[in-house]
């Protein structure tokens, strides 16, 4: 087959099998609906592998004309390349070991085919996304998700106690996401008129052709392009519906709101790297906005008490960190950091699903404790995962997080201070969440201990397979002062996409700042687990109740009160703008405005009715005062005109 | 030549006389309630017309506009008649002939 | 000619159709209207002007009565009969259906609309756009709510006031041609009477702002819709306005190029407000088909808005925004036609929890729902998309006025749907959906689908008759400037 053909597959195999369960999936046995869902996306990941491997350059694969303007055409094309490529791996590697996982997850749910049809859609969303070589099929994709996203969030909208609650968090999520899509949009209408075409290849070639023509609508096009980002990768200020879509089941809060989905603004400006280039100012707000986001969420998942929340905003925190890798141009960083990310990430919340599982739906963490000896492998890929979010050293988040921290270091000491306290914020909440959980007693009562077992083996095999990559991830892009020639290479691999603009290593960074450097971030990691391990396992110090928090507990506990303030600012006035334009100013003025026009007319032919008496006198009294009056009128105009 | 000097030197007075005999009719049809009356007076601005276009017709030696008049006699006979007739019917109807009872087409 | 009066024959046939025998008349005399349309687009050339009646003789008051279709016509006309046929579908399990008066009724209009679609004579297109009324208005007031005189009288008095404007424009457009034909009506020449042209244009635009319906004018519709039946409201909300932005496309921008360069922008405006406007009122609208209108009023204040801006790329995406909107109507209206009639209510306060006893209801609903806020694979997504885009371009605080209903849309759309099928389940007995309500649904979702794939397919059709047009106006007046 050729690679045409191959990539055509790939991408419509998810399809194929999302067609096939939702339409027949109701009549089919759980295990063939399951199996066939993981199959199709493990076949893709599998082709994505041979045309990974036989990778040499940018293909465009053209697929057809969707529809052809006056000024411009909108195609599906799609392009292989090596972002294209490795994006694809990411999301087809571990949504397929994600689907596995959520065949055992799901198998009590009554929705199952409903489940894997829209998990296989996403997927398929998702592979549009990265894989069209144009702004529109990448739009294309940008809404599937969103869409797929917002089903597979509200999935359990029938619970009865929880339904109302999961619909209503997906429907802030897609509406949060369409004000980012709305952002895109505006970017693509820039670039249309702009460049006249939406493919990066040739988009990039004009730009870097002649730079200086495009400087001032790269400005706009890129601030744009990162308000779509800011809402689909949930930074600040859109973020408050990613923690929110935690009412979505666990497979899909990997999937989708930590591996993937969330990850596409990242991808988006990646692969715009060359407008970004040219526009230094939407980089120090891509910097700031970055900084910004990864420090509250940090602070606000201290507090949390719901096992899911936390990741949630762990997952804002990360995203947030891969910002401020793009805002100092460090696109491969990014990279890197989503790939070790999706690993770990998605191995945290396949672990807590499995916690989930175990506890029978419980997700406070104030109920569970010493749950190590009960879920032993969950605890075991739970503990590396937490290890390799923390950046203990040399596991992947330890090396990927350096990277950043490096470049930060290098472009401000600032900065790198700030990041580092949100680096400590990550390891205290994340080791409070594992010492929480597997340590201590247990607090959730004797009848729901009896009831916690150890998750079946579909579940844990993709615990074990993200374990090994989140211990090992690091090996793809080691840090080149130290490993020299054997380092950087997806750094390399992924050279070609950013049109020679990038810079793969910080400038004159020596080997020892290099390794100091990972040295305090490795001490950091180590005390923190130290004093986590003193405060929550030897003092068995249980998350306070709401009654004994100082203010700054109260803060992070309250989310900043942040969803508070947009319900006033936004909800609310558009809310009160709807009741008052339909009570006041529609009833009132525009519907009695007509009335009042009708009724006018129909009081003046009241009033002249009047004139109609029915007395021939009065009528024959008008008539000769009409004739008295024109007979004056000719006598006075011939008299003193003339 | 005389005569038609006499006549103008006292046009004047048949048109004074016709504008008088024509003002009492008006007057006569706006303030009155009679019907009867109503009819007489709206014969009498029609004979106020007439004199005016027979002294006319004199004063100006054309003898067309007194063939005219004759006509209008008779049309306005036939006017009397039907309005006379008219007149009866209401009457019979409402037991009345003043003009203020009749106001049903008022609006 | 069959193509125009077929409708009107069997029209009348029905009234005397026995009650028992009127479903299947209807619904097979519709397939049968529709399948003369599709013979008529099988052997049609999109590059031709067929001539359905062309007598050459001028006739007394400069009529000429030409009838006729060109690519943008036939596409109306084919749109008219389809979804005609798919409201008698969507209708079929309801008492309407049964009744010859509403079945007859239908075909009238189906009759003034296509005579509306083919009319290539001033005067004849305004006979045909006063004759669309009556049915509707007789369906209104048979089959509506009992006490909707108010309503009633209020659509009826928009409407006319509308339409007497356009009497007197087209009367006034005949002192600039020699007759009202429309070959030279899209010739005359108002060079140096632009403001002549502009309150003639303003006359016309005035009947179609009321029936599309823009801004302020919109007054009639909220009510209207309410108190109509449902096969009522899907024929005024699917078909009806399109009239009106068919007749902007094919009359008004043609003939009175040179004036409407006044009132493009004032048009533009109150139709950017229209999307926002009606999008906000929507949002807290507790009665679905109220809710629908006001949805109504923010899609159709983008497609005026971008119909007004005169580009080639904006026509045939209002083209494409207009189809799908009918799909759109059509399907919604369904959905709420449907939950009043299990529950004998449409207030989303009383509803809740119906997807789970109806899951089949739920899910297409849902369905329609994705439809209509315009995401991608249906025909909503690539209108609405170059409609904003040409909107931006134009100016960028319309752009993102217009990009507003992205957002705005998925508001209110899923606030309806949610509020009605999930939450608490405060209906527990609902009957899931008949035979013909699947197939409405999965018809009007294919073409979604299908124009959202492929929408090539419209612009193929109507791009040559846009052109045809710009030939025909006067030498250097192009529609893209």
């Amino acid at each position: 087959m050729g690679k045409d053909l191959l990539l055509l597959t790939l991408i419509s195999l998810p399809l194929i099998g999302a067609a096939i369960n939702g339409i027949l999936g109701k009549r089919m046995p759980k295990l063939i609906v399951g199996s066939l869902a993981t199959m199709m996306v493990f076949v893709s990941f599998l082709i994505g592998l041979t045309l990974f491997t036989g990778l040499d350059k940018t293909t465009i694969v053209h697929l057809f004309q969707v529809a052809k303007f006056e000024d411009f055409t909108l195609d599906a094309n799609f392009q292989l390349d090596s972002l294209s490529i490795w994006m694809t791996l990411i999301i087809t590697g571990i949504g397929s070991l994600i689907h596995l996982f959520s065949m055992g997850y799901m198998s009590h749910d009554e929705g199952y085919h409903k489940f894997f049809t829209y998990l296989n859609l996403f997927i398929f969303s998702m592979l549009l996304l990265v894989l069209g070589s144009n702004y529109f099929v990448l739009f294309f994709g940008w809404e599937g998700v969103g869409i797929c996203s917002y089903l597979l969030i509200g999935f359990h909208y029938n619970d009865a106690e929880k339904g109302l609650a999961n619909s209503l968090a997906a429907r802030k999520a897609f509406i949060m996401n369409r004000i980012g899509d709305a952002g895109l949009l505006f970017a693509l209408f820039m670039m249309l008129n702009h460049f006249h075409t939406l493919e990066f290849v040739e988009i990039g070639k004009m730009v870097t052709a002649s730079p200086e023509l495009y400087t001032g609508i790269a400005g706009a096009i890129t601030l744009c392009l990162f308000l779509a980002a800011t809402g689909k990768s949930a930074q600040i200020p859109l973020f408050t519906w990613l923690p929110d879509a935690m009412a979505g089941p666990t497979p899909v809060s990997a999937l989708i709101h930590a591996a993937t989905m969330v990850t596409a603004g990242i991808y988006l400006t990646v692969r715009s790297n060359f407008l970004f280039e040219l526009a230094p100012t939407t980089k120090d707000i891509i910097l700031v906005i970055g900084i910004a986001t990864t420090v509250v969420a940090a602070f606000i998942a201290m507090r949390q008490n719901d096992i899911k929340k936390v990741l949630a905003y762990s997952t804002v925190s990360q995203l947030g960190l891969m910002f401020v890798a793009l805002g100092m141009g460090a696109y491969t960083v990014a990279l890197f950091h989503v790939t070790t990310h999706a690993f770990f990430k998605a191995l945290l919340f396949l672990g807590s699903g499995s916690v989930i599982h175990a506890m029978s739906d419980e997700q406070d963490i104030r109920k569970m404790g010493g749950l190590s000896k009960l879920t032993p492998i969950t605890h075991i890929t739970f503990l590396i995962g937490t290890l390799a979010i923390a950046g203990f050293p040399f596991l992947s988040g330890f090396f990927s997080k350096d990277e950043i921290l490096a470049h930060a270091w290098m472009s401000s000491p600032i900065v790198y201070g700030i990041l580092m306290i949100a680096v400590t914020m990550t390891a205290i909440y994340m080791f409070r969440l594992y010492f929480l959980v597997f340590h201590g007693s247990f607090r959730g009562g004797e009848k729901l201990k009896s009831h916690v077992h150890e998750s079946g083996l579909s579940m844990t095999i993709p615990l074990m397979v993200l374990a090994v990559l989140s211990v090992f991830g690091g090996i793809l892009n080691l840090p080149g002062i130290v490993f020299h020639d054997a380092g950087h290479w997806m750094s390399h691999f992924l050279e070609s996409t950013t049109y020679g603009l990038n810079q793969i290593e910080p400038e004159h960074m020596d080997g020892n700042q290099s390794i100091i450097l990972m040295c305090i971030a490795s001490a950091v990691a180590l005390s923190v687990m130290t004093w986590a391990y003193i405060t929550y396992v030897k003092k068995q110090a249980v998350a306070k109740e709401d009654a004994d928090m100082n203010a700054w507990e109260k803060l992070s506990s309250n989310k900043l009160y942040i969803d508070e303030i947009y319900q006033t600012i936004f909800v609310q006035p558009i809310l009160w703008l709807s009741t008052t334009l339909a009570s006041q100013f529609e009833q009132r003025v525009l519907n009695n405005g007509i009335f009042r026009l009708t009724s006018a007319i129909e009081a003046s032919g009241n009033y002249t009715r009047k004139w109609q008496s029915g007395f021939l006198s009065s009528y024959l009294f008008w008539m000769v005062m009409g004739i008295i009056g024109f007979i004056s009128y000719y006598i006075i105009k011939s008299t003193f005109w003339n | 030549m005389e005569q038609l000097n006499n006549i103008g030197a006292s046009l004047d007075f048949y048109i004074f006389v016709s504008i008088a005999l024509f003002s009492i009719g008006a007057i006569g049809v706006l303030t009155r309630k009679n019907m009867i009356v109503l009819l007489m007076c709206i014969e009498l601005m029609l004979n106020a017309v007439n004199l005016l276009l027979v002294t006319f017709s004199t004063f100006f030696g054309n003898g067309e506009a007194q063939i005219f008049v004759f006509f209008i006699i008779v049309v306005a006979a036939a006017e009397a008649t039907i309005g006379l007739s008219i007149l009866i019917m209401a009457y019979r109807n409402s037991k009345s002939i003043d003009i203020e009872m009749f106001h049903k087409l008022n609006g | 000619m069959e193509l125009i009066f077929l409708p009107l024959i069997l029209g009348i046939i029905a009234f005397f159709v026995p009650t028992k025998w009127v479903r299947p008349f209807g619904l097979l005399a519709s397939i049968s209207i529709l399948a003369v349309s599709i013979v008529h687009l099988i052997n049609f050339n999109t590059s031709d002007y067929v001539m359905l009646f062309n007598p050459a003789e001028i006739f007394p008051l400069g009529l000429t009565f030409k009838m006729g279709y060109d690519g943008l016509a036939l596409v109306m006309v084919l749109l008219t009969n389809a979804v005609i046929s798919i409201i008698l579908l969507a209708n079929w399990n309801r008492e309407i259906s049964s009744n010859a008066r509403f079945t007859g009724l239908t075909f009238l209009m189906q009759f003034a609309l296509i005579g509306l679609f083919t009319s290539l004579d001033g005067i004849l297109f305004y006979t045909f756009w006063e004759l669309a009324l009556i049915p509707i208005f007789l369906i209104l007031y048979w089959f509506g709510k009992q006490d909707n005189n108010r309503a009633l009288f209020k659509f009826f008095l928009y409407t006319l006031l509308g339409s007497l404007m356009m009497l007197l424009s087209f009367i006034a457009l005949g002192y600039f041609a020699p007759n009202y034909s429309y070959f030279q009506l899209v010739q005359a020449n108002f060079v140096g009477k632009e403001v002549a042209a502009a309150l003639i244009m303003g006359g016309i635009l005035f009947a179609f702002a009321v029936k599309i319906p823009l801004f302020p004018f919109h007054t009639w519709q909220a009510p209207t819709y309410t108190n109509a039946p449902m096969a009522g409201t899907m024929l005024l909300s699917a078909l009806m306005l399109k009239m009106a932005l068919y007749g902007m496309i094919k009359w008004m921008i043609p003939i009175g190029f040179e004036g409407l360069v006044y009132l493009k922008w004032p048009v533009i405006t109150l139709g950017g407000i229209g999307i926002v406007y009606g999008a906000i009122i929507a949002m807290k609208q507790k009665d679905l088909k109220t809710l629908f209108a006001y949805a109504s009023i923010s899609h159709l204040g983008l497609i005026a808005a971008g119909i007004m801006l005169f580009t080639v790329s904006a026509i045939e995406a209002s083209m494409i925004q207009i189809i799908n909107h009918s799909i759109v109507a059509v399907a919604l209206f369904l959905c709420a036609g449907i939950i009043e009639d299990r529950l004998n209510t449409r207030n989303i306060d009383d509803l809740g929890g119906i997807a789970k006893v109806a899951p089949h209801f739920g899910f297409w609903f849902a369905v329609m729902t994705f439809i209509s806020v315009s995401v991608p694979f249906t025909a909503g997504f690539i209108g609405e998309f170059v409609l904003i885009k040409e909107l931006f371009t134009a100016h960028w605080v319309i752009g993102i006025t217009a990009a507003s209903t992205l957002v705005f849309g998925a508001v209110y759309m899923l606030r309806a749907y949610q509020g009605s099928m999930f939450g608490p389940s405060k209906v527990t007995v609902f009957a899931d959906l008949k035979w013909n309500e699947y197939l409405v649904f999965a018809l009007l979702t294919l073409a979604a689908i299908g124009f959202g794939l492929y929408p090539q397919i419209i612009i193929d059709f109507i791009k040559p008759s846009i052109q045809f047009t710009q030939e025909l106006m006067s030498g250097d007046l192009t529609l893209t400037k």
